[in-house]
This record gives C-alpha cells, sequence and structure tokens, in this order.
C-alpha cells in the first residue's frame, strides 16, 4: 500500500508537470542551457589545464644556462621569449656522459621561418621526447631528417605554410617575422611532417644541429660575413659539431636520480647551469596563469546561481496555481512536508531533465568541437565530463533545489494555516 | 434554531461526533472573526449551517477540519481534540476521519477522475485492493458515467466535479463530512440533483453532515438547521 501511495505522489508530480507542459518545458531548457554552459566552461578549463601540463612528458629534467625556472621551460618547451644565453657543447656531453643520464635531447634555438621557431636538435628528439599522457611523436609523411640540410616540420607549419616534401625553406636569423637577415644562401629541404599533438612541438620547424651549425658558419654576431662557399663543398669538409646549444632535456636512468642530477647540474663548476623539473614548474606556471581560471569559475558560479534562480522563479510563478491543489491535498490529510516533497520531485524532475539534454548536448558538442576544429585549436576535448568538482556541481544543485522549494512549501504552509 | 441547537446537546455525550467548546478565532490583524462558547452534534446528524458570507462559514469550516488552528478553545471529532495532536497526526487524523468538500475547484485537475478519489484513500493510507472498486461503486451511486473515470478532472462540467468530490470525501468512510456551499456554482436543476444524490448516498453510507450555506431553499431537506450569526458571540455581540 505504502508503495502505491509513493506511486501516486509521483504520479500527480508527473502529472502536475505535463499540466504544465509549456512554463515546464522553458523551465528544462533554461536549465539545460545553464548547466550546459556550467559544465561547458569547466570542461574547458580542465581540459586546457591538462593539455597544458601535458605538452611534456617523459622528460625528467631540462637544463639550461642559470636563468629563471619559468623562462628555461618558456623557451625550451613553449618556444616563447629568448634564451639569454647559451650552454656549451662540453658540458652537454658531460651530461649525455652522467652515468645516470639514459638521454639527452640537445635544443638549438635562435632561427625562425615565417614566424615559427626553428629547433636544431638530433635523432633522439624524435626517439624520446613524448607528449600528453606519454605519446611519442609520430611521423605523418616523410622521413626523420638525416641530411645536414634536412628540416621535418611541425604540424601547425606544415598547414599554415602550405609546403610540401621536397619544399625549400629558408630560415632567417632570428625570431622576428620579418627578419631581413636571412640564411639566403643555404635553403633547406622539407623531408618529412610531424603528426599534430597539439602542444607547440606542432608550431616549430625541426633542423640537425648540423644544419644550424653550417647556416652560421660564416656569421657572427648576426651579421653574415662575406658571400659562404658553395654550401655542399663546405658541409663535407667542415667540422660541423656545434659549438653550444640552447638547452637540453634529459631523461634519467631511475626518477630517484632526479634531485641528485639536479643537483649535479645546478653546482656544475664549469659553467652555470641551471635544472628543472619541468612537470613542477608547468603546474608553477598555470598557478600564475591561475588569474584566467579563477574567472572562469566565477563565470561558471554566476550561471550555477542564474539556473537556480531560474527554477526558483518557474516554481513562485506557478504557485497562484497550485495553491488550490496544495490546499485540496492539505485537506485530504497530506502533511505539509508532503506538500514540500510534492514540489521538490516537480523540480528535480525539472532539474535531472534539464540536466540530461545538457550534458547530451555538450557530448554532441565535444563530438563536433573535435571532429571540426581540434586541428585548428591544437586540442581535442575528452568526452569524459565526469570530475570530482563537477559531481559536487550536480549534489549542489541537487541540494539547492531541496533549499529552494522549502520558499513555496512555507509560503503556502502559512496561507493554509492563516486560511 | 435555537431549539435545534439545544435539542442536540441534551443527547448522550458519548454519541457526539462534534464538540465545540469556547472556540475563538482571530484574523492576525486581532479582529475575532468567530467565537463559539459550546456546540456538539451527534452522530449521523445532518445540520445545515446556514449564513451570510463574511461571516465565517469558511473558517468554521477549517477549524472543524483541523486546517486553522483556533486562538483558543477545543475542537473534539469523536472525542479527539483535534488541537492537541500534532500537525501530522491531525492530517492522518483528517485524512482517515473527516472528509470535506469545497464550493469549487476540489479536484486536482490533471489527474484523473478515478485517481482523484484514489488519491484521498491513498494520503489515509487506507489504500486495500477493494479500494478501486469502492471507489468506482461510490462514482456509480453520484451517477457518474464509467466512461469519465479515466478522463482528467478538468474536463468534467462543474456538477459532475462536485459530485466526484462528494464520491472522494467518502472514500474512506469518515465519520464527519463538511461540505461547504456545494451548490453556488450549480443552476437550480443541477442543486436538486446533486442535493438528492448527497442525502441518498448519505443515507446510505452514514456518518455526520455539517452543511454550510447562504441558500436558505436547501433548509427543508435537512433535520436541523442552524443559524451561524445564533452560534456565534461575535454576532451576538454586534
Amino acid at each position: 500500500m505504502k508503495i502505491r501511495g509513493h506511486f501516486l505522489l509521483l504520479k500527480t508530480a508527473w502529472r502536475s508537470l505535463l499540466y504544465r507542459k509549456s512554463a515546464v518545458v522553458m523551465a528544462i531548457l533554461s536549465v539545460a542551457m545553464s548547466v550546459y554552459v556550467l559544465l561547458g566552461v569547466e570542461h574547458i578549463r580542465k581540459e586546457a589545464r591538462s593539455n597544458f601540463t601535458n605538452t611534456i612528458s617523459g622528460v625528467d629534467l631540462i637544463a639550461g644556462p642559470r636563468t629563471g625556472q619559468i623562462n628555461l621551460l618558456l623557451y625550451s618547451v613553449f618556444r616563447m621569449g629568448t634564451p639569454t644565453n647559451n650552454i656549451s657543447w662540453q658540458s652537454f656531453q658531460a651530461m649525455v656522459e652522467h652515468p645516470n643520464v639514459n638521454w639527452a635531447i640537445p635544443i638549438s634555438l635562435g632561427d625562425s621561418h615565417k614566424g615559427f621557431r626553428v629547433v636544431g636538435t638530433n635523432q633522439s628528439f624524435f626517439k624520446h621526447f613524448r607528449y600528453g599522457s606519454g605519446y611519442s611523436l609520430a611521423i605523418e609523411e616523410g622521413v626523420e631528417f638525416t641530411g645536414v640540410m634536412d628540416v621535418v616540420l611541425g604540424a601547425k607549419v606544415a598547414r599554415e605554410l602550405a609546403y610540401a616534401l621536397g619544399d625549400k625553406v629558408i630560415l632567417a636569423h632570428g625570431i622576428a617575422k620579418n627578419s631581413f637577415a636571412l640564411h639566403k644562401d643555404r635553403p633547406f629541404n622539407v623531408v618529412g611532417v610531424l603528426k599534430s599533438t597539439g602542444t607547440p612541438v606542432d608550431n616549430a620547424l625541426y633542423v640537425s644541429l648540423e644544419g644550424i651549425e653550417a647556416i652560421h658558419k660564416n656569421w657572427q654576431g648576426g651579421v653574415q660575413l662575406g658571400k659562404s662557399q658553395s654550401p655542399l663543398a663546405q658541409q663535407d669538409t667542415a667540422d660541423l659539431t656545434p659549438k653550444s646549444v640552447t638547452a637540453a632535456m634529459l631523461g634519467l636512468n631511475s626518477k630517484l636520480a632526479t634531485f641528485k642530477v639536479q643537483r649535479w647540474i645546478n653546482n656544475y663548476n664549469k659553467e652555470p647551469l641551471i635544472a628543472i623539473l619541468p612537470g613542477v614548474v608547468l603546474v608553477e606556471l598555470w598557478q600564475m596563469m591561475g588569474k584566467i581560471e579563477k574567472i572562469l569559475m566565477l563565470v561558471s558560479s554566476l550561471i550555477f546561481v542564474s539556473a537556480l534562480f531560474g527554477i526558483a522563479a518557474m516554481l513562485l510563478s506557478s504557485m497562484r496555481e497550485r495553491k488550490r491543489e496544495l490546499l485540496i491535498l492539505r485537506s485530504l490529510g497530506a502533511s505539509p512536508l508532503m506538500n514540500y516533497w510534492l514540489l521538490s520531485c516537480e523540480a528535480l524532475l525539472i532539474t535531472l531533465l534539464g540536466s540530461l539534454i545538457a550534458v547530451v548536448f555538450l557530448l554532441s558538442s565535444i563530438l563536433i568541437v573535435n571532429n571540426l576544429f581540434s586541428t585548428a585549436l591544437g586540442m581535442s576535448f575528452s568526452f569524459n565530463l565526469w570530475s570530482v568538482s563537477n559531481g559536487i556541481i550536480f549534489l549542489m544543485m541537487i541540494v539547492s533545489v531541496f533549499l529552494i522549494c522549502l520558499i513555496p512549501a512555507v509560503k503556502i504552509y502559512r496561507e493554509i494555516k492563516r486560511t | 434554531m435555537n431549539n435545534n441547537n439545544r435539542a442536540s446537546e441534551h443527547v448522550m455525550q458519548e454519541s457526539a461526533i462534534l464538540a465545540l467548546e469556547n472556540v475563538i478565532y482571530s484574523y492576525p490583524d486581532s479582529s475575532t472573526i468567530l467565537s463559539i462558547d459550546h456546540w456538539t452534534l451527534n452522530v449521523n446528524d445532518a445540520v445545515f449551517l446556514h449564513g451570510r458570507s463574511g461571516l465565517g462559514k469558511s473558517t468554521l469550516i477549517s477549524l472543524l477540519a483541523g486546517l486553522t488552528v483556533p486562538n483558543a478553545g477545543t475542537v473534539k471529532v469523536k472525542d479527539v481534540d483535534l488541537y492537541s495532536l500534532s500537525t501530522s497526526q491531525r492530517d492522518a487524523f483528517r485524512a482517515k476521519h473527516i472528509g470535506i468538500v469545497y464550493q469549487q475547484f476540489n479536484l486536482i485537475p490533471y489527474l484523473s477522475v478515478l485517481d482523484n478519489v484514489l488519491i484521498a484513500a491513498s494520503l489515509a493510507k487506507q489504500y486495500k485492493p477493494s479500494t478501486r472498486q469502492y471507489a468506482c461503486d461510490l462514482l456509480a451511486e453520484m451517477n457518474l458515467p464509467t466512461d469519465v473515470l479515466h478522463r482528467s478532472a478538468d474536463q468534467l462540467s462543474i456538477g459532475q466535479q462536485q459530485r466526484v468530490a462528494i464520491a472522494r470525501a467518502l472514500i474512506n468512510q469518515p465519520d464527519l463530512l463538511l461540505v461547504d456551499e456545494p451548490t453556488s456554482a450549480l443552476d437550480s436543476e443541477n442543486r436538486d440533483a446533486f442535493m438528492d444524490m448527497l442525502m441518498n448516498i448519505l443515507r446510505q453510507h452514514g456518518g455526520a453532515l455539517v452543511f454550510v450555506s447562504h441558500d436558505k431553499t436547501l433548509a427543508s431537506r435537512f433535520d436541523h438547521v442552524l443559524d451561524l450569526a445564533s452560534l456565534n458571540a461575535v454576532d451576538k455581540v454586534s
């Protein structure tokens, strides 16, 4: 009998919603809209964060000339800002030979091509660099560079400049977009294009350290000295061993050695060096940009509050007609608490339906965005909307609905008491 | 009319279904609207309570139903002091022992006719397997054709709605039926038919009836006729 009673209460709530169809549909859509924006903003915030902190992975230490930690991270990983100094090739070799160092990726910066940075490195970059949750780099077409004058393009570079394999690329000295100091005499040959990673890797051109050395052979202090000799003839004979690199990414044999190697680099006595843990500094950097995150969270919470006001407005505006029904139920022996449950049931149904619509919409939006814009955005969104904070938001919403329903329920209770 | 009042006083006390003592009700602005020193009603009595509008008829119904708390005094139904009960106990008591029919809008418009009756049984926790059949019987007794049972209540005429309200008020076999101007929205033909059915069904099912109306032409159908003005001490003074 009890089951039948609860069933009738639910049925009454459901029928009552159907009776007020148009107002209820509007309320459901307003909840759906708010939840959609709320979850959407939260999702973008989280995905942006994880995309950011996943820019690099598997690299235990980044070593560079003594500078700010964040500065080193910015130019070595994000190719932002300018390196102030280099580390000598001897120091880099010392790192490679350190017993705890498994591999080392040299990075040599300073040149650019049409606004994109050029990175001088070696094969270990393709072999050891990781991003996201441990993905390695892959070649979309062509091969990794082998010759001195070979260049491999990041996905975005290839796309934006519409380069194909075999194209000739002339590098500019310095990083200005419209540099006049071009390495015209030594064009590079496009031999490969990397697959899109959604990280700053896409925004650069990759050449060998020897290539960097070759184009600077007759340069000094940023100025070309005289005409260069026939490139090929010289390259074959000249010593192209680099004199310096800008930074080095290190992979260690054991994570346990991280601090030991870091200390060794920081105390390196032949030149002033610094080693950073990229993961730690990435998080620090993100926290520096925390303002953006806080603004997004503020927007989210305002939307959340507006959604609750929407539900409250719907409930209160229907109260004049509801009053009669609730009085009828009271005269039939329904307790004020039961009237409250009835109102809560309805508001809850509205909230759940609205949230369901919002989630379906959001998932389809992610599907569309991932399919159409993921290459342009350089990131793709995960379909997993579940997170602890979203769970908390949802719980808070349910609790708020119950609290909001108190307002009309108490109002009705008082009015019936007074008649 | 005072005679009727006094007559019911002298009947044995234990057969009183309703007993009011020194009941006072004032609006929140402190103007007293009802003041009843003493009033009892016996089991199976049907009383016609007559009064002009605005004299607190509906408030009296609310007081008798245990919906509106009086400022002073006791209201006993079946020897239970309604206002010594907690709100939820009072709600449960009302559900089981008191049936109420209002002037208009008695039904929940979006529920079917049958569900409107059944919800009363459900709220009184009196829902048994036989309840559904009993509800159909009551509705049939009130001359409601079977094809309206599953229609939503707002599709019925006002006369039909009032009849459904009577069936619903009787579903839990209450000891006391409170009816407040049930015919005011009906034309004379419908009104007479409604009254015939009400008195008939009451005779069959038993229970005391308090019938409140300003329409004196209905008084002839009742054994007891009482003027609210003579009952209410506030009116006597003014």
